[in-house]
């Protein structure tokens, strides 16, 4: 049996039936909308498991559900390389995680003009410029890859974009779809600023135990799904 | 070590008591100078601006190379930077603030000011002359064994003369390296070794390499972090690391 990470709500879960609907796996909640539980047709031994898309890195990574449906964001900053295979992109949840700065700030289009304004910055207010995010590994590898100095990243697990405007940050890294929230919150994306282009994904775990039952099952379902037969 | 007297000296013996320490585990070792560097940087023909842009970058090395080829003209200017200086024509730094909308953030409208005037400036400032700019590519990819690497250097000096005293530290270190028993015509130098590792490093650097595996140990001399830290006073140091999680790893293996 193998039991299938999928989104518990909104847009994504609904996006993600109709994904694996589309490609003859049909799943849907059982019982009312509230109960967290759900069914799928046309597949023997595929158990969905509805969880927060946030938990979903945590569950592939600890073994305790085979697949799983998350955002690229999520497991690229979470998990190890080793921990995961990606078994499709689905083409949905598509959002950028992006550097952004005040729009006033003139002088300041790319990552180079950045790094130089950090560098200005800490001479004249004693401390490295703050940049707000909670994706702490994506966002600490892509500035150290470009060689950004004086900088420090500060911790925002939600309302990023207002941290600039509340005086706790100097500018964010954060994930936009169509970039509204910041433009209403004063910030404007660098030019060269993308750091990841996120989508929704089915992973494979690679923790998780597969008996020998449990990988006919996937194949069965990868067929059906048109996936890599055996990636994990 | 600290050693006010003679630091080349003092690098050779930290070096030769690491290799004495480490002998037996086949390691590879590599040595390195940002002296050099940094003091090839110093000697530009350009604005002091450039030349600390340059020096906060000696230990990143793509952002070093990217700020290289801007001040030199091989990378094209910006489109956006473009745009700002062909905006500026029309109006002020303070108006153009302005005009962007509501402010936000810690970072004050006469620190955006005085970055722009500062674009401006370097706008108008001529690139760095290609045969500096190209001294610099070459001192950047040099790499050959030590005593190579110093005719190399003493080569190239006469065209860039600062690094002259950096270049005459070397070779006292080269010296001093072989009266400690080390063959400086098979020790690997590298011009750039060193710097993506330790920011405070700033003259003779050194690691010992095996395989498949983070330098088994590293050191260098850090008279700036001295002097940063003694806030006034100054006392020369060089120093180094083993770590002991790796040698324990190549005894057991061995």
């Amino acid at each position: 049996m193998i039991r299938v990470g999928v989104p518990s709500k909104g847009r994504l879960m609904q996006d993600c039936f109709d994904w694996f609907g589309a490609r003859g796996v049909v799943m849907r909640r059982a019982g009312s909308d509230r109960e967290y539980s759900g069914v799928v047709e046309g597949m023997d031994g595929v158990v969905p498991v509805l969880l927060s898309a946030g938990e979903i890195p945590r569950e592939l990574a600890a073994g305790r559900i085979h697949l799983g449906v998350t955002g690229s964001d999520l497991v690229r900053e979470q998990l190890a390389e080793d921990e995961v295979a990606e078994v499709a992109k689905l083409g949905f949840g598509q959002a950028d995680l992006v550097i952004a700065v005040p729009n006033v700030w003139i002088d300041v289009e790319t990552v180079d003009d950045l790094d130089a304004a950090a560098a200005g910055f800490r001479k004249a207010h004693g401390h490295r410029l703050r940049i707000a995010t909670k994706y702490h590994r994506l966002v600490r590898d892509f500035l150290q890859a470009q060689g950004v100095a004086d900088y420090q990243l500060v911790d925002s697990q939600g309302a990023t974009e207002g941290t600039v405007l509340n005086g706790t940050a100097e500018a964010i890294a954060d994930i936009t779809s169509s970039g509204e929230t910041l433009r209403a919150n004063h910030l404007r994306i660098l030019t060269d600023g993308l750091i990841h282009s996120s989508q929704a994904v089915l992973w494979a775990s690679r923790v998780a135990e597969w008996s020998a039952e449990d990988r006919a099952i996937y194949a069965a379902l990868a067929a059906k799904l048109r996936v890599a037969a055996e990636p994990f | 070590m600290f050693d006010r007297a003679s630091p080349e000296v003092a690098d050779a013996e930290v070096f030769a008591l690491f290799r004495d320490l480490l002998a037996g585990l086949d390691l590879r070792p590599v040595t390195g100078d940002i002296g050099i560097l940094m003091a090839a940087v110093r000697g530009l023909a350009t604005t002091e601006r450039r030349k600390s842009a340059l020096l906060r970058h000696v230990w990143r090395p793509v952002r070093f190379k990217a700020l290289l080829d801007r001040f030199a003209g091989r990378a094209p200017v910006p489109a956006g930077r473009v745009a700002l200086l062909e905006r500026l024509k029309a109006g002020s730094p303070a108006q153009l603030i302005e005009e962007a909308g509501t402010f936000v953030g810690l970072r004050g409208p006469d620190e955006i000011a005085a970055r722009v005037e500062a674009l401006v400036a370097d706008a108008g400032t001529p690139p760095i002359r290609a045969t500096e700019a190209a001294l610099l590519y070459d001192l950047l990819g040099l790499e050959a064994p030590a005593a190579h690497a110093l005719s190399h250097l003493r080569g190239i000096t006469p065209m860039l003369p600062a690094i002259g005293p950096a270049v005459d530290r070397f070779a006292a270190r080269l010296e001093a390296l072989a009266a400690r028993g080390v063959d400086v015509s098979t020790l690997a130098f590298e011009a750039s070794h060193g710097r993506t590792a330790l920011e405070y490093y700033d003259g003779f650097v050194f690691s010992f390499l095996g395989n498949g595996m983070p330098p088994v140990a590293s050191g260098g001399r850090y008279d700036a972090l001295t002097a940063v830290l003694g806030a006034g006073a100054f006392i020369p140091a060089v120093g180094g690391v083993i770590r002991p999680g790796l040698v324990a790893r190549l005894k057991g293996a061995t």
